[in-house]
């Protein structure tokens, strides 16, 4: 026996458990496609149009995020193009990134492409061997991470948009408070939400389109919409902390709909409650990227591993 | 395995060891939902949703 729709008679692809509703392939899309909206809504500049850059990476989130805003270029006037880093990690990336360029072709929309061998000088499986060889300082994730961050910054400012959009989503965003919590970090903890608050010209802001979406829902719309996303791993999952967090919380949420959001909810409260100064941002005394400290962490990274 | 003639897809998912919350499951090619009730004879397969899963059919 097949689930029905709450909001009409069409088989049902999802259950929404905190809510407790039903929802078929067209009002699953209503819903993504209204969540998105809502954080659209919140740009400030609605006179001109908007350029915003997707981090795609080829995987189920920002691959939803680039379709779902396509979908809305026009309501929204947005100047949509993706970004993609490719971090050298065989037979992972390059996997993901074939049908990411395909779908940006079909969608006529420009991918840029850069990768860390051409701008570092070595690709991240040589840097893993690298730290593995001098003590594993930094994980795979780490240096992954900053890394991208890093590129992805420079390459959208230099393509001059207003926003980069990244496919974090909100199983991510309640993920992100567990982390900030359990490594003390109430800067960080205090923090977040759809669109990035901090303000520096060289510091292009994050916009976060699928932050009311949960992973769920983005992986169902995936499918129903035939992405065809390559089912393959990072080879460096093993090392990734939000891993064991993310089935932990899933766990829990299993038992208990609407943790996740209660902990968003908790992070919202904390954030109204602290009387914050703006975040400062400096430029890296070495390569004059934005950074908190004097020497960025990319510097620092590349440094240890003796790249560049 | 061996399941009951009829079962509620969630009830075998977590037979297998699985969370729904993390998994899609398709019938015969559809995607059904965790609540469905399958029959003798339905080609599952369970896709996962967050990354580290696997593919079960």
């Amino acid at each position: 026996m097949n689930s029905t729709c709450s909001l009409c008679d069409s088989r049902a692809v999802i259950l929404i458990r905190e809510e407790q509703i039903y929802l078929c392939e067209q009002h699953l899309e209503s819903r993504i496609l209204d969540y998105v909206r809502a954080v659209l809504e919140m740009l400030a500049s609605q006179e001109r149009s908007v350029k915003i850059a997707v981090a795609a990476s080829g995987g189920k989130d920002s691959t939803v995020c680039l379709y779902v805003l396509y979908l809305l270029k026009e309501e929204y006037s947005l100047d949509l193009m993706a970004i993609a880093v490719d971090e050298g990690i065989e037979g992972f990336r390059n996997v993901k990134l074939k049908k990411l360029v395909e779908l940006s072709q079909s969608l006529d929309l420009d991918i840029n492409i850069v990768s860390f061998k051409e701008f570092f000088g070595a690709t991240l499986d040589d840097m893993v061997k690298l730290s593995l060889r001098k003590g594993f300082m930094y994980k795979p994730c780490t240096i992954c991470g900053v890394l991208r961050r890093y590129l992805l910054n420079k390459v959208a400012r230099e393509l001059k948009v207003d926003y980069l959009a990244t496919g974090h989503n909100f199983d991510d965003e309640a993920q992100s408070i567990l982390m900030n919590i359990l490594k003390n970090s109430m800067d960080k903890l205090t923090r977040g939400g759809p669109i990035t608050t901090i303000k520096h010209e060289k510091f292009v802001p994050r916009l976060k389109p699928l932050y009311y979406c949960t992973e769920k829902e983005i992986a169902t719309y995936a499918h129903i919409r035939h992405f065809n996303i390559p089912l393959v791993d990072c080879p460096y999952l093993f090392f990734n902390e939000r891993r064991v967090l993310r089935r932990w919380l899933n766990r829990i949420e299993l038992l208990n709909p609407g943790t996740k959001r209660r902990l968003i909810l908790l992070r919202d409260k904390l954030s109204s409650n602290i009387n914050r100064p703006s975040r400062s941002m400096n430029l890296c005394i070495r390569c004059g990227e934005p950074s908190s400290q004097d020497i960025c962490k990319t510097c620092q990274i590349l440094e240890y591993l003796g790249v560049a | 395995m061996k399941v009951p003639r009829e079962i509620v897809a969630e009830e075998l998912l977590i037979s297998l060891g699985c969370n729904p919350i993390e998994y899609i499951i398709t019938r015969n090619g559809n995607i059904i939902t965790e609540k469905d009730i399958l029959r003798d004879g339905d080609i599952l397969i369970l896709y996962p949703v967050v990354s580290g899963g696997r593919v079960r059919a």
